[in-house]
């Protein structure tokens, strides 16, 4: 084992230190994350559960108006059939938004998205952008995911659509960052 | 009931989709910190009965029970002003 002395270990941490921001003159690394395009992070808090989602309306979940990644967001609902939507819209340049997905909560069901349908928490669990996470049709609750983080360079919004005659149960958790 | 909308609320051109993917006219409001919207067409028909102008009272009054839900946006529209 090789022995070093004292000073050179001084002078190697002093090294380190150059290149670790914010160290001080003692050499106590003052640890700063660099590289990382996180700037904050803000939590997705949606309950309509005591005080469900009216008829005929559409309320915001999440409303982002900054460079953001959506990294995750579940969704649950108390029905199955064909009339609760949650739109995720980008925000364009301008302001104004284009809408990305309307994922339509049904077992069977399609999503509507860049031109394409696709289909939506079929059997198998979901499809290429949200799976099932729950599926409980003794209870009528579901429950879906975002399967993976999606940046959005100036934004997004993420819309809850009730089309039914009556109010519905829907709740969304989840969290996204916002960039520099 | 569609006119008192039209002049009560912001309407939004083709802002309502419905089930089949048709486009209709909505409007919005707020309910504290939430926005809202809704179909003009379908409130219209829905609480087109309520004499004009309509009143917290007189709306609840279609759905006593609140299965749609509406009642908290009417306390909002109520304590907003702009029913009584």
């Amino acid at each position: 084992m090789a022995i070093v002395k004292l000073s050179d270990l001084r002078d190697l941490w002093k090294n380190i230190s150059d290149w670790v921001t914010g160290a001080n003159s003692n050499y106590k690394p003052q640890v700063q994350l660099t590289g990382s395009k996180a700037k904050d992070s803000g939590v997705i808090d949606y309950n309509k559960g005591v005080t469900p989602l009216a008829a005929s309306t559409t309320e915001t979940i999440v409303d982002v108006q900054k460079a953001a990644i959506l990294e995750n967001v579940s969704i649950a609902v108390d029905s199955t059939v064909n009339i609760l939507r949650f739109n995720l819209s980008k925000r364009k340049p301008d302001g104004t938004y284009s809408n990305l997905f309307v994922a339509d909560v049904t077992i069977g069901g399609w999503a509507k998205g860049a031109g394409v349908s696709v289909k939506m928490l079929n059997d198998s669990g979901g499809n290429y952008l949200w799976d099932l996470q729950k599926y409980d049709s003794t209870n009528n609750i579901y429950a879906f995911r975002l399967t993976r983080p999606l940046e959005f360079p100036f934004g997004f919004k993420l819309e809850a659509a009730n089309s039914d005659s009556v109010a519905h149960k829907v709740i969304a958790e989840g969290y996204y960052l916002t960039l520099v | 009931m569609n006119q008192w909308i039209r002049e009560n609320f912001e309407i939004i051109p083709n802002g309502w989709v419905n089930i089949d993917g048709t486009l209709t006219d909505a409007f919005t409001f707020m309910n504290g910190e939430q926005p809202v919207k809704s179909s003009v067409a379908w409130f219209s028909v829905t609480f087109g009965s309520v004499a004009i102008p309509p009143t917290a009272e007189t709306l609840k009054a279609v759905d006593p029970d609140d299965l749609m839900g509406w009642h908290t946006h009417f306390d909002a529209w109520k304590a907003q002003g702009i029913i009584s």
